[in-house]
């Protein structure tokens, strides 16, 4: 219920927003939660496992039962705590977890059934009989299971990741983080102050005491404001730190588009920050613990800090007739702030027993709430003093338990908490966590003048530390009070007492781990499940390892905790993804004839991040086979043009450049003349191949290599590695100049024709023999010339500057079309070369070595390379492994798969049978029949034999040949016509 | 025989303007790689300083001269971009491996934030002004020169159109949330 | 986590490459001793505690790194250019 009173609300703006279906009002400044309250509606949801009715317990991010489904411009956002979602116009929210309504939900009938549900029964149940679980019990719990819905349409959110630095970074603005971003700003050292909520100030925004003559939260507005306008300060609102990782990195969550109506489209839903911090204070505070008790989850039954929260910062009394029940005396507050906002009190139970009552106020002292009452809203309850029980009505029971100071930041680098039997809570160890200081009630300083000193305190050391001299801030006159906490983890009695509201975990289910014998608190938290929800047990741990110290009979401190671990609070796959979907995921590299691909509509394919053109369709054409097949056909008789840009090229210079590539080649790039060009190959260490290429000698000292387009990174990073950590005596540089050179194949009986009617120079067999280079010009450009095939046809490959290279795949094709040519694609580019049996990584797929491809005798007898020791283990010779071979099939008109499997005839197509393997088909318009490249156990000894392939997946069993894997033009006269 | 060929534009839309935000091309004439070989390196810096009066820069800083600049890129590795008509391979090539890489990468000036917000959005290096640093921007291979209000952005011919395109939807954000911080 | 490169000075891991164990640093000279090289290539001990490994800057100043970390808390202890520590002095 909405009280007119003073709160942090902009009055003047009213927003509209719709629950289940409803119009409900609140106004700018106003959360879910507490536009909610103020509407009276209680009842928000149905817990997980019981489907008990749940309303708000908190008022923050560690709520645990009002969870939420969004439902904005088409998607459907589960989950979200509607005490952090900011209200806006026509905001539409949905209640979860219950069918058909939030009032009648069929599931409640689980809690009728919890005798048989209790922990551990996930473990017990549905084990049997086995055929079940597939066809009855998992649709079953599939249905039932689960929080929240996932939207059944393609999320369309939109997020961002950055980078910051800065010196200090100082994690919640509430008292002692205001006091500590002051401090280090006054210092004029790099400071990120940030804060979960959208308006920082943490507690002081709830609370009625003043700081410095002022109220709480003026004093906070004031403060922060006056950060903001430094230039040294960077304040983040509506951030949440979810985590901490090494070498000083924070995880940072920031709200920035969807907490507005209508974001531009420009705006992100969140942006993912990556903070380095030199140094960090953590003044996340403290979050409050409640008690179990009989029935404690009722709707109504809320945080006493809560309660002031919704009173003082909003306006709203969540009932009319209040209880505060509690252990400490913060709790008092709750009383004393009801009184002066004229909420009736109906009464103040306070479980110590030497202390006073409250004037005006019905007081039970050295009293515990025994149980709870109400069908779907509380509606009263029942107090044990001594013998005698007293039964009262109210709509809301307020409750605090203590405080649990907010340390999880500290563990996340496996740091554990210690237990401060003092003042009855877990703080962080002392120096946990390099580079970080701990302040305020994080740290176990309750009192929020102490708090504030803590974080002038903590800067201070900070500073120091970095060397900064820091500047004398005064810390403002307020509170100082100590809270006097006597623990009270739950009340003994029978009935069902909460300790994990979220994944409803029960004291019982906590006797029941203990006499299974699950007393760790790590097998306990497994077992029961208790902490495990997406509040990550905020409001149950300490409870928890209370109710097991005492049932095991052991203190606190050797009752232990489990760990914290990122994310603090649950974050969206989409805000880890941030900036990587669709397109975005990786960069697309182009080559310089793309657009000239995209005007001819070739339809691209990708080869790594590299777009490349699959074919060129011509008028008339219907299928990319017939486009495929005339590209060959048009290679083989005339001239093809093709980008290879793709593939590496890497620049080789130095008086040792021919040692290096010695080393690394199996054969003699040494004696390679200059304006020569020699295949090579290159081994891993393992003996293994890595990639093949050419290699050309541009001068004494210098070298160009190529590498395949899929291995170029590999390679480059294995010549460094070479160079400086295996030979640094070798001197020698190498360079990448893939992206300097626009790359062209020019293939065909025609090409040299093609090419003389393009350079300036003379192009005959004199000029430029096979395997050579030659300078040439085109106009006034300089270009290189190889004369290198990959096709088998008569062919070169020209490379001129990349700024010139959509003007030159122009040229060549209008120069090619002349001949009858034109461009070719992959699909095409890829028939020549298994035509005559030439390898790609489908062949050298990281398993194969040099004789299975036939090349033992590449491996030069003369000079070391890398590879050639274990290049002959016996494992890598013999001849059970599987071999390069060609393959046909036996009948023209059936299809080889890339991927099947082959067999011998007489055996069965089972894995133990397996004789290797089809790694390239195609459809050969030159042998009028589908062919492909093997890999086949002995295979170089079985040309000739029949056997069978099998595809398992695609269902395909034929009869093939082994070959010899050069179909075309075995003599290899083609390439030197 | 063919008369001349045409050196093609960028096919990517600059400059891209948002507010004060901005990113634009910046034509280099030439840029080669410099590493010097064994032993070589006081050699090199000495023809460098004699040629074009100009240092050779320490790791991650720029030294320039009149058009002429040089940019530590790397172990052993320089470029220097503008050199006009000096005959580098001439000058240094028995001392030193030179490539030319004026056709790999494309020069970009960004206009940012006080604060280099879009660049915040990019880079995961702390952008300090005056030094250059190669890294991995929006996921490219890239090399960065800081710069009082922006940077100076090299990124490689073939992935220009995702740079662009990743910076662009940087700014847009920015100039988004400008104002709208906190 | 963040590595203290010599050259770059501190840089997020994404600009690195992981290799693996220091052992690779010495390749085995006798070509004939597969012994040597099987040890050389497959046979790693892993430490719960300080390791010394293989990093290059790829993205970054593309220098091979050889680094003490430890691998219970990831901190490193030191950070040398491996063609330092192979040459035993800098060059130039």
């Amino acid at each position: 219920m909405r009280i007119s009173t003073v709160s942090l609300l902009d009055r003047s703006n009213q927003i509209s927003f719709k629950f289940d279906g409803k119009r409900l009002f609140g106004y700018a400044g106003d959360t879910l939660a507490s536009a909610l309250l103020a509407n009276n509606v209680k009842l928000l949801g149905r817990s997980f496992k019981y489907h008990r009715p749940r309303g708000v317990l908190t008022a923050g991010s560690e709520e645990p039962n009002a969870l939420v489904s969004i439902l904005k411009h088409g998607q459907l956002t589960p989950n979200l705590r509607a005490t952090e979602v900011e209200i806006y116009n026509n905001l539409e929210v949905f209640s979860q977890n219950r069918w058909p309504s939030i009032k009648f939900d069929i599931l409640r009938i689980n809690d009728f059934l919890s005798p048989f549900l209790g922990a551990g029964f996930y473990y017990k149940t549905f084990m049997w009989p086995k055929s079940f679980w597939e066809k009855l019990y998992e649709p079953i719990i599939r249905q039932a299971a689960g929080l929240g819905r996932l939207s059944p349409v393609a999320d369309n959110s939109k997020h961002e990741k950055a980078f910051a630095f800065c010196d200090i970074l100082v994690i919640g603005a509430g008292p002692s983080g205001i006091m500590s971003a002051m401090t280090a700003a006054l210092s004029g050292a790099q400071v990120i102050l940030v804060d979960e909520d959208f308006i920082c100030g943490g507690r002081l925004n709830s609370e009625t005491f003043k700081v410095d003559g002022k109220a709480a939260f003026e004093w906070a507005k004031i403060n922060v404001s006056k950060l903001r306008l430094m230039p040294n300060v960077r304040v983040f609102s509506r951030t949440t730190i979810v985590g901490l990782y090494d070498g000083n990195n924070y995880a940072g969550i920031q709200k920035v588009g969807e907490y507005l109506e209508n974001p531009n489209e420009d705006l992100p839903d969140s942006v993912f920050w990556r903070i380095v911090s030199k140094k960090c204070i953590l003044c996340t505070g403290a979050i409050e613990r409640p008690i179990a008790f009989r029935n404690n989850d009722r709707p109504g039954i809320m945080m006493a800090s809560a309660v002031r929260t919704y009173l003082n910062r909003f306006g709203v009394t969540p009932g009319k007739r209040i209880i505060v029940f509690g252990n400490n005396d913060d709790a008092r507050r709750t009383v004393f702030d009801l009184q002066a906002k004229g909420v009736k009190v109906i009464a103040y139970v306070d479980s110590r027993k030497d202390v006073e009552k409250i004037p005006k106020v019905t007081s039970f002292i050295n009293s515990v709430v025994i149980n709870t009452h109400g069908v779907n809203l509380l509606s009263g309850i029942t107090i044990k003093t001594g013998d005698i029980t007293t039964f009262l009505k109210c709509d809301c029971l307020a409750i605090s338990g203590g405080w649990n100071p907010t340390i999880h930041l500290t563990s996340h680098l496996g740091s554990k908490p210690i237990w401060n039997e003092a003042i009855s809570c877990f703080v962080p160890q002392p120096k946990a966590v390099p580079d970080m200081e701990i302040a305020g009630a994080a740290n176990g300083v309750f009192s929020t003048r102490m708090a504030m000193k803590s974080g002038v305190f903590r800067a201070r050391e900070v500073l120091k530390s970095l060397d900064i001299k820091y500047e004398h801030i005064d810390v403002p006159e307020t509170e100082d009070e100590n809270y006097n906490c006597e623990p009270l983890w739950h009340v003994k009695g029978s009935g069902r007492a909460w300790l994990d509201f979220q994944n409803d975990v029960t004291v019982k289910d906590l006797k029941q781990s203990v006499q299974e014998n699950m007393i760790s608190v790590e097998h306990m938290k497994r077992y029961t499940t208790q902490g495990m929800a997406t509040d990550q047990g905020k409001n149950s741990n300490v409870n928890s390892i209370g109710v097991m110290s005492e049932l095991t009979g052991r203190e606190i401190e050797s009752t232990g905790t489990t760990t914290f671990r990122p994310p603090f609070v649950p974050v969206s796959i989409g805000a880890m993804g941030a900036g990587g979907s669709g397109k975005r995921f990786a960069p697309t590299r182009l080559t310089t004839s793309h657009h000239f691909n995209e005007e001819n509509n070739a339809p691209s394919v990708e080869a790594g991040l590299w777009y490349r053109p699959n074919w060129f369709p011509k008028k008339g054409e219907t299928s990319w086979r017939q486009s495929c097949d005339r590209e060959v056909e048009m290679v083989r008789s005339k001239v093809g043009v093709c980008d290879v840009s793709t593939l590496g090229k890497i620049d080789v210079q130095g008086p040792d450049s021919a040692a290096l590539l010695d080393f690394v080649y199996t054969n003699k790039i040494s004696s390679l003349k200059l304006g020569k060009i020699r295949y090579g190959l290159m081994l891993r260490e393992d003996g293994l191949v890595m990639d093949d290429g050419t290699c050309a000698r541009l001068g004494s000292n210098h070298f160009i290599i190529t590498t395949t387009t899929a291995a170029a990174g590999q390679v480059m990073r294995h010549l460094e590695f070479v160079l400086q950590v295996l030979r640094p005596d070798i001197d020698a540089q190498v360079i990448s100049v893939t992206e300097q050179w626009a790359q062209f194949s020019i293939a065909g009986p025609r090409s040299r024709d093609l090419l003389n009617e393009t350079c300036n120079e003379e192009i005959s067999e004199e000029t430029i023999s096979f395997m050579s280079t030659l300078s040439v010009s085109i106009g006034d450009i300089s270009a290189c010339l190889f004369r290198i095939s990959f096709s088998g046809e008569h062919a070169y490959e020209i490379a001129v500057p990349a700024s010139y290279g959509d003007a030159m795949i122009r040229l060549l094709v209008s120069k090619a079309k002349k001949f009858g040519g034109g461009p070719y694609g992959m699909e095409a580019l890829n028939v020549l070369r298994i035509e005559k049996g030439f390898i790609t990584h489908a062949e050298i797929d990281g398993r194969v070595a040099a004789k299975d491809i036939g090349m033992l005798n590449m491996i030069s007898p003369d000079k070391t390379c890398i590879g050639k020791a274990m290049a002959n283990r016996p494992g890598l010779i013999s001849d059970q492994r599987e071999q390069l071979v060609g393959i046909k099939p036996l009948n023209e008109d059936e299809v080889l798969l890339a991927g099947a499997h082959i067999y011998c005839l007489d055996e069965a197509p089972k894995r133990v049978n397996n004789q290797g393997h089809v790694t390239s088909v195609c459809y050969s318009p030159s042998l009028k029949s589908s062919i492909g490249l093997a890999l086949v156990k002995n295979g170089q000894k079985r040309i000739g034999e029949k056997f069978k392939m099998v595809d398992h997946l695609r269902n395909s069993e034929i009869i093939v040949n082994v070959t010899s894997p050069v179909f075309f033009d075995k003599t290899g006269s083609r390439v030197r016509g | 025989m063919v008369d001349s060929l045409r050196k093609s534009e960028l096919t990517v839309n600059l400059p891209i303007k948002h507010g004060d935000l901005s990113l634009s091309q910046e034509v280099t004439n030439t840029i080669f790689s410099i590493m010097p070989f064994k032993g070589k390196h006081r050699k090199i810096a000495s023809r460098l300083k004699e040629e074009f009066n100009i240092d050779l820069p320490g790791p991650n800083l720029r030294t320039f001269k009149g058009e002429v600049s040089i940019y530590w890129v790397g172990l052993d590795q320089w470029f220097i971009i503008n050199s006009g008509d000096v005959d580098l391979f001439h000058l240094i090539s028995d001392d030193a491996a030179i490539t030319d890489q004026s056709d790999g990468w494309i020069k970009m000036s960004l206009i940012d934030t006080q604060n280099k917000d879009v660049l915040a959005r990019l880079c995961p290096v702390q952008p300090i002004v005056e030094t250059v640093v190669r890294t991995k921007l929006a996921g490219m291979m890239s090399i960065v020169f800081f710069t009082e209000n922006g940077a100076e952005l090299f990124f490689m011919r073939s992935m220009i159109e995702s740079a662009v395109n990743e910076i662009e939807i940087a700014i847009k954000s920015v100039a988004a949330q400008k104002g709208a911080n906190g | 986590m963040r590595i203290n490169c010599p050259l770059c000075g501190e840089r997020d891991l994404v600009e690195f490459h992981y290799e693996g164990s220091s052992k690779l640093m010495a390749r085995p000279k006798d070509e004939n001793d597969m012994d040597a090289f099987h040890d050389y290539l497959h046979i790693r001990s892993n430490p719960a505690g300080l390791n010394n490994e293989l990093w290059s800057h790829e993205y970054g100043c593309r220098a091979w790194l050889l680094i003490c970390r430890d691998t219970n808390t990831h901190k490193i202890l030191s950070i040398d250019l491996a063609r330092d520590v192979k040459t035993k002095g800098s060059l130039d």
